[in-house]
């Protein structure tokens, strides 16, 4: 009982960590639709920067900030730089985001090298406790707290504040958004700052729970972010939290029995959610506007 | 002279250059080299017959150069280098291959583009990770990789140089029957204009699929040609950075041109050799990823035919100014 | 009568093609003008290029005087030109409250507004909470229209909004024309002459790119002619 148990809470932690990434992941593709392969690299960063942070100074608020702050320059730099002119193009926003990848994967190495950079645990959430058969880890628990806040606060400012409102409408329809009076484009701007910035969140608070950072880390994550969004149904917040949690739990169960698997799993579970609800578990069909 | 006449004298003068290279500069290390370039020259033409030709990307095209030399890789060693474990690997290879580009192709070629870069991606990580595994240890010997035997007959470098040249021009000529072929015109129709193909009453979907296979057997040809000219197979062939170099060889030599994958492997693969020598001295140059990296932004954004689709146009112009 | 926009020889290129070759408009205050020509023609596209989305290649379009060339769409809005495209009018995602909203909720007229369009189209009241995708194609142009009318900008520009809709519902429509005619500036593309006509104070036909003719409507009406010669109309006027 107890392993299930235990499978069951790192499938929750896993989970926790893939939405906070995700939750980015859905503003970026899901709403705006950019294909950010780039999304990682962003991911990585935080994680770097965080850990160092930590590392030097000692203060886990400031490292949580530095990675977050680092991620949205790198993303308002990508977004207003690189990604502006590749709007409306599939295949360009793929390869420019897959070679953005490339560059913070690569430059990360520069001045950290190629190995591994520890990351620590800050004493305040190092506690653990044995309950019956299993170990609940603090530092697990505040994942779960700050994937669930992430997750309420952006539904609340998704469907109750006005910026919400206009984001929403800018993905229905930017022209008229713009025709309202409203700049879109710096509202995406925006939207895509935060979301790089809760990627860069995301790489800040994983470096911990995964002991330390390494330059491949982005992408092993990348992917099975990209899977969420598509499964929960893109743009959909609600559907993103669900194939999380789903995802995240799938993952556990599988490695602990077949390690390989895990990502073909991840991917029969994308196919399969495809064949029979092509829009994703909670996403909407594509009409016309 | 005419765009045409360009091209063909051209292509007859590298096939002229690159078959006296032995002669001129020895055999080992400019023919080492080369016999990699021809395996990604073949391995880059396949994708683009994917990406020029039918519009979509894959991050994953890796799968089938690894299974190719993977396939090839364990039927030489288990039949102790003989001739016949070559040919069996080769037959195996090609129909696991076909299995394969059918599977993906009916998952995947259906649904958005991006979802089809998402599932070859993962896909190909499936098969690096699986490869790797102790799980298929006996059969891959895991994370170590395998050192493959030769039958006799290819023991010689000059052999495999002229066998992997060979094995390179005759694809090359099969690549070009099928783009002109009537199935390869309506691919570029697709890539044009699907909503227009589709109302010619053509089936996109099997069109793509058709182009998915042979780009997928293709690109097996390479991995085996890539594991007779390293005598060695490791998780690397399935290694996401192998199709992303195999993109970027694409889309720097040309996507849509076919020939641009033969300079953009002469060029990636000459680089890499170069930066990597040049890492001995300046560390820095260890990590040239970056400038691949730019290198992708700045074609799509400068140069979105690639050198060979840019010189064509520019050569078009030229002699049609001049008529 | 004052001014409000001036178009002078505009020339737009779009994909390659020269679309609009010198197209010249002008819009007086407080009347309503109609924008005539066949499909393709270029009266969208004169439209589009008005409230920025696509850039002048030669020619000025002046507001109030003032040259509007290098404004984005949502600064040309923000200078008081209202904008209802053909397709693509209302957010369907978002709610009937929430398309209204979208203008702007401030302002001390702005409940006023609301109120005058909600008893234009009651309709409306009854969907508030519903989503506009799921609207009737009559409640979309009437949500479209309501939108404007809550915005109460200077200029409304009108694309077709007969399209699509049934010969009664055109009747309403122009019923309601002729409420905002009373308090608005309105530029309206339209081809169904009938509903021209009904609305319309002055007219300037569009074809292949030009401008052919303006005028006042009343001339227009009089001259089977023109109509047959410009508008592709049967011989008695009116019929469409």
């Amino acid at each position: 009982m107890g392993i299930y148990l235990t499978l069951a809470l790192n499938g929750i932690v896993n989970g926790s960590l893939y939405f906070l990434m995700a939750a980015g992941l859905t503003l970026i593709f899901g709403l705006m639709r950019v294909v950010n392969f780039a999304h990682g690299g962003l991911y990585l960063w935080g994680a770097y920067l965080a850990a160092f942070t930590f590392a030097t100074t000692g203060n886990f608020t400031l490292a949580l900030a530095g990675g977050a702050v680092v991620a949205i320059v790198l993303g308002v730099v990508m977004e207003r730089g690189l990604i502006a002119f590749v709007y409306h193009n599939e295949n360009g926003q793929l390869l420019v985001t897959m070679g953005i990848m490339l560059i913070l994967t690569e430059l990360i190495k520069v001045p950290f090298g190629p190995s591994e950079l520890s990351a620590n645990t800050p004493n305040d959430l190092s506690n653990s406790w044995l309950v019956g058969q299993v170990v609940i880890v603090q530092y697990q628990l505040f994942m779960i707290a700050a994937s669930v806040i992430v997750f309420l606060l952006l539904l609340w400012v998704l469907h109750k504040t006005r910026l919400g409102m206009i984001v929403r409408a800018g993905v229905y329809n930017p022209e008229l958004v713009e025709a309202c009076g409203i700049a879109i484009r710096r509202v995406f701007t925006m939207v895509f700052a935060v979301g790089a910035g809760l990627a860069g969140l995301a790489g800040a608070i994983a470096g911990p729970y995964l002991g330390a950072v390494t330059p491949t880390m982005g992408f092993d994550m990348q992917l099975n972010v990209f899977i969420i969004v598509v499964v929960g149904g893109l743009g959909s917040l609600t559907g993103s939290f669900v194939a999380s949690m789903l995802i995240g739990i799938l993952t556990a169960v599988v490695s602990f029995y077949f390690s390989s698997l895990a990502v073909l799993v991840n991917v029969l579970v994308m196919v399969v959610v495809l064949l029979i609800r092509p829009q994703g578990l909670f996403g909407e069909r594509e009409s016309p506007a | 002279m005419t765009p045409r006449t360009w091209k063909i004298g051209s292509l007859f003068l590298l096939l002229l250059l690159a078959v006296l290279v032995p002669v001129l500069f020895g055999i080992g290390g400019p023919t080492n080299l080369l016999e990699q370039v021809f395996a990604f020259a073949l391995f880059a033409m396949s994708y683009d017959l994917l990406i020029g030709y039918t519009g979509v990307v894959s991050f994953g095209h890796a799968v089938f150069f690894g299974t190719g030399a993977y396939v090839a890789g364990i039927f030489l060693v288990h039949s102790g280098g003989s001739t016949a474990g070559l040919l069996m690997g080769i037959v195996v290879a090609l129909g696991v291959s076909v299995l394969l580009s059918l599977l993906i192709a009916s998952i995947s070629l259906r649904i958005r583009t991006v979802y089809f870069a998402m599932i070859t991606l993962a896909v190909g990580q499936t098969f690096y990770v699986l490869a790797g595994s102790q799980m298929l240890q006996p059969l891959t010997n895991a994370d170590d990789g395998m050192t493959v035997p030769l039958p006799v007959w290819l023991m010689h470098d000059r052999t495999v140089y002229y066998v992997t040249l060979l094995v390179l021009v005759c694809c090359v000529w099969l690549l070009r029957l099928f783009v002109r072929s009537p199935v390869g015109q309506v691919l570029q129709g697709i890539r044009e204009n699907e909503g227009r193909v589709l109302a010619l009453g053509h089936s996109v979907y099997r069109f793509k699929a058709v182009a998915f296979v042979i780009s997928g057997l293709m690109a097996t040809i390479a991995g085996i040609l890539y594991v007779i000219a390293q005598t060695f197979v490791s998780t690397g062939v399935y290694d996401v950075s192998i199709s992303l170099d195999v993109l970027l060889m694409t889309i720097i030599g040309g996507v849509g041109t076919l020939y641009g994958g033969l300079l953009g492997a002469l060029l990636i693969i000459g680089a890499q050799t170069e930066f990597t020598n040049l890492a001995g001295t300046f560390p820095i140059f260890g990590r040239y990823t970056i400038l691949f990296g730019v290198l992708y932004i700045v074609i799509v954004r400068f140069m979105p035919r690639g050198i060979v689709g840019t010189v064509a146009q520019a050569l078009k112009r030229w002699s049609g100014q001049e008529e | 009568m004052e001014t409000l926009l001036e178009v002078t020889n505009l020339h737009v290129n779009l994909a390659g093609y020269h679309i609009l070759q010198g197209v010249n408009l002008t819009v007086p205050e407080h009347a309503v003008t109609v924008l005539l020509g066949r499909n393709g023609a270029g009266k969208t596209t004169t439209m589009r290029a008005i409230m920025g989305y696509l850039r002048a290649a030669a020619g000025e379009i002046s507001w109030r005087g003032q040259p509007l060339a290098g404004l984005r769409p949502y600064q040309i809005a923000r200078r008081g030109i209202g904008y209802m495209p053909e397709e693509g009018h209302l957010f369907g995602n978002l709610t009937v409250q929430e398309n209204l909203a979208m203008v702007g909720t401030k302002g001390t007229q702005h409940a006023a507004r609301l109120e005058r369009a909600l008893t234009l189209f009651p309709d409306l009241r009854t969907a508030w909470a519903r989503r506009a995708g799921t609207l009737s194609g009559g409640q979309k142009q009437m949500l479209g229209l309501a939108r404007l009318l809550v915005a109460d900008p200077a200029l409304m520009l009108i694309d077709e909004p007969s399209k699509g809709l049934s010969p009664g519902m055109v009747e309403a429509l122009a019923a309601t024309l002729c409420v905002l005619r009373e308090t608005s500036t309105i530029l309206l593309v339209e081809q169904n002459f009938h509903l021209a006509r009904q609305v319309g104070d002055y007219f300037s036909v569009i074809d292949e790119g030009h401008t052919c003719l303006s005028g006042a409507m009343a001339q227009l009406v009089e001259r089977a002619d023109w109509q047959r010669q410009y508008l592709g109309l049967a011989v008695t006027s009116g019929e469409v």
